[in-house]
């Protein structure tokens, strides 16, 4: 892992076209602010970990429990 | 090549052998999903015996699929909230051109069954092109029971 260190008002770049600022520092808590492409997708950390646990959850999705919960979910309506 | 075979493709899944789906149903996600980057090509296909869930199927690795859920079959007040950079790169302009599902995790207890509706999957129905979504919003989260919806 690159480490660098930056006082706030300064950024890094990465590639040609990304630009993360730190912005401002509140006790524990960082403000950055990321330029980027709108095809480049920004996330913070945990939500997008938690999103990649889900589908690697959801992938190769069993046959019969899809039928059972088909059948429960046609039930109860 | 028939018309008919022009117009359609034909795969292999292990579960589901030889599958056969309409060109008009291959979706194309440029990214990848997270934790699945590497597969592009997917194809969305119903079974009668299985709706109203839909499978999505990799098109390159046969034992990768999932299973999608229109949200707002069982949640009609589901409000994403997709922002409008999100909306131009996958090119929609109306909001006829979009179309919204979530994944489905399985369960073999039908009551822990969920719907990750903080990561929709958006679709442009006319270009086929898709992303997975990362919503901001924290009424959403990645396990939301579907019976348990239903019940209440």
């Amino acid at each position: 892992m690159l480490v660098l260190t930056r006082k706030a008002g300064e950024s890094i770049v990465i590639g040609s076209d990304i630009r993360v600022t730190v912005l401002e520092l509140q006790g524990r808590q960082i403000r950055l602010g990321i330029e980027a492409p709108s095809d480049v997708s920004v996330h913070r950390g945990e939500v997008y970990e938690r999103i990649r646990e889900e589908n690697e959850l959801a992938a190769n999705a069993d046959q019969q429990q899809l039928k059972s919960l088909s059948a429960a979910l046609n039930k109860a309506r | 090549m028939s018309e008919a075979e022009a117009q359609t493709i034909t795969i292999h899944n292990v579960k589901f052998g030889e599958v056969t789906i309409d060109r008009q149903d291959l979706l194309e996600f440029p990214h990848g999903l997270p934790g699945f980057e590497r597969f592009k090509g997917f194809g969305l296909v119903e079974f009668e015996e299985e709706a109203p869930f839909l499978r999505l199927l990799s098109l390159d690795e046969p034992r990768l699929g999932f299973v999608l859920l229109n949200p707002m079959l069982v949640w009609p007040d589901y409000n994403p909230g997709i922002g409008k950079e999100d909306l131009e790169g996958l090119g929609i302009e109306r909001v006829e051109q979009l179309a919204i599902y979530c994944i489905v995790t399985l369960s073999d207890d039908p009551q822990k069954v969920t719907a990750n509706l903080k990561g929709p999957i958006c679709i442009n129905s006319e270009s086929m092109k898709a992303k997975q979504m990362i919503l901001v919003d924290d009424r959403y989260h990645t396990k939301h029971s579907i019976l348990a919806s239903q019940s209440a």
